[in-house]
């Protein structure tokens, strides 16, 4: 970082500021890192007999990594749980200096988090940490998504059953589906319930993640619903239920398709995934 | 000219009493405060319960990401959330902090110190018109409570702060604790701050707890408002009048009623001062 003449500007001052107080190991080791001498510290910033510049500096540096990291426990709090809080600590350590926050709200802190975590050394000598964190993320972000109206039973028994194959069925925003390659929802219901997470079952699988009302739920989801999902998100109009059955006559007699079917809306309807377009 | 309506006494929003508003047995405030950015998002649980509060309270918002001072470009995608925010809420006041936050485009999630220079007067001043100019409204700007002054500043931070309200015609939340801090922190006296605020531009009062670390006072909002804060908060209302005035309990927060119970002795403070003035006024 280079010195110039007369006090820095308000740019250079910022970013000064910033590189000393977002350091990993404190302001104090950060110093030879980044070229910076404790004279031009006190140029920068005063100190007095109470607490000398670094030390004040070293407030908001303490600042800065207790916030991230507390609003990231409360993200993840699974994988904060799997690592320990060594293990968590490090983990974030390193995550704030390759991913640094991009977004005013701290909401956003922990979106690239899952990506990081697979690269790093943790993700890596543990097999579904990273799976793990894309669950825990994806719940947090379907958590405050739009809401909208979900169809009801009563919707649907109101409906003519010659209306049944054009109703359409488009899948609420505040959801997610994720592939993974191990069973990162057995990892996170052992945690839940305090359970051993050791020895997991590995495999791919395809998870739902979603938000009922005010409670954020998941599952792993089987044939033929986890090949069937993703495609009612396909196309500019939603799918509708005739065309259900028809992906499902593919494979099946027409009436198994149909049984098949009305087996999958109910199981939806029942877990609030449709949205009512009759009340948008 | 500036509208400041009086509000009375209010606390802010936090996640342990939703339910209470929700439910509708909360009671026993005037007005609430919301942190704005944890209402962006469109769904959910956080805009539901803003909706039901709406329903029952007048609503203050108050940003802690605007990063006004920064020297990075505002923030737009920002600014639009906060304009829908706002028009969907309808609130009285809409306040952000003197300070910056982030720069190169990456976030501190912090409240942090600006130098008191010409250079940095200018900036603000020309992005809070901005940002009035974006919500169609003027905007409240508080004081924060800091642990560092720089070397080259070479104003004071209450000057700074008179010269950005009355060049930007913006109003000043007046941050009572932050004043308190800031002054044991850098050694001033906080009369003087509290005094030199311009009359008329002041449309919010906080009051809030702190701890100490070391030397030095922390702007933790974890406790109970102090003797201290308490009467400076005294000769904030000798000064300035009554204020809508709020009190902020963010971390170890009681329950609903002992948050209500702090911000209901600032309305008992404040009458009791109008009305020795008022006495002290009727006797000349």
């Amino acid at each position: 970082m280079p010195r110039s003449d007369g006090p820095p500007g308000l740019r250079e001052l910022q970013e000064r500021f910033h590189a000393l107080v977002t350091a990993p190991a404190g302001v104090a080791a950060a110093l030879p890192q980044l070229g910076i001498g404790i004279a031009e510290v006190e140029e920068l910033v005063q100190g007095d007999a109470r607490l000398d510049a670094v030390g004040r500096l070293d407030v908001y540096a303490n600042m800065y990594f207790y916030r991230l990291l507390d609003a990231l426990n409360g993200d993840f709090p699974k994988l904060a749980a799997l690592l320990g809080e060594d293990g968590f600590w490090n983990l974030i350590t390193d995550y704030l200096v390759a991913c640094p926050s991009e977004n005013p709200s701290l909401r956003f802190a922990g979106a690239r988090l899952p990506g990081f975590v697979a690269a790093h050394t943790a993700g890596r000598a543990r097999p579904g940490l990273a799976d793990l964190a894309r669950l825990e993320w994806a719940r947090a972000d379907v958590f405050d998504r739009r809401d909208e109206p979900a169809l009801a039973f009563a919707m649907l028994q109101r409906l003519q059953p010659e209306a049944f194959a054009a109703l359409p069925l488009p899948l609420i925003a505040a959801h997610e589906l994720l592939d993974m390659e191990h069973a990162a929802d057995e990892i996170w219901r052992r945690i839940e319930h305090d359970e051993d997470s050791g020895a997991i079952e590995s495999g791919p699988r395809r998870i739902l993640v979603w938000r009922q009302d005010l409670a954020v739920r998941h599952r792993a989801l089987g044939e033929p619903e986890a090949r069937l999902l993703p495609r009612l998100r396909e196309g500019k109009t939603p799918a509708t239920f005739g065309l259900l059955c028809e992906w499902l006559g593919a494979d099946l007699p027409a009436e198994a398709a149909a049984a098949v079917a009305f087996q999958l809306l109910g199981a939806w309807v029942t877990s609030g995934l449709i949205v009512d377009v009759s009340r948008v | 000219m500036l509208r400041i309506p009086f509000l009375g006494q209010g606390i802010g929003l936090r996640t342990p009493h939703y339910p209470r508003f929700v439910d509708g047995t909360a009671g026993g405030m005037d007005w609430l405060e919301v942190i704005s950015e944890n209402f962006f998002e469109p769904g959910g649980n956080p805009r539901r319960v803003l909706r039901a509060v709406r329903e029952r309270f007048p609503v203050v918002l108050h940003g802690v990401a605007l990063s006004v001072g920064s020297a990075d470009p505002l923030n737009q995608g920002y600014l639009d959330q906060l304009a829908a925010l706002a028009s969907e809420m309808e609130p009285a006041f809409v306040s952000d902090h003197l300070c910056w936050g982030s720069i190169n485009g990456r976030y501190a999630h912090d409240l942090l110190p600006l130098p008191f220079t010409d250079e940095a007067l200018d900036h603000v001043v020309g992005r809070v018109g901005q940002v009035q100019d974006r919500l169609g409204r003027q905007i409240l700007i508080e004081n924060v409570s800091s642990y560092v002054s720089f070397a080259h500043s070479p104003m004071t931070e209450w000057d700074f702060l008179t010269a950005l309200a009355e060049r930007a015609d913006c109003g000043i939340l007046l941050d009572v604790n932050n004043v308190y801090v800031s002054a044991h922190n850098h050694g001033f006296d906080a009369r003087t701050f509290i005094k030199a605020m311009p009359r008329g531009r002041v449309g919010q009062i906080h009051l809030a707890g702190h701890s100490r670390q070391g030397e030095l006072l922390l702007d933790t909002h974890d406790h109970a408002v102090p003797d201290g804060v308490w009467d400076l908060y005294r000769f904030a209302v000798e000064t300035h009048g009554e204020v809508s005035t709020l009190v902020e309990w963010d971390d170890r927060i009681p329950d609903l009623e002992r948050v209500v119970a702090e911000s209901q002795r600032a309305a008992q403070v404040a009458a009791l001062v109008v009305g020795q003035q008022e006495r002290a006024g009727a006797k000349v």
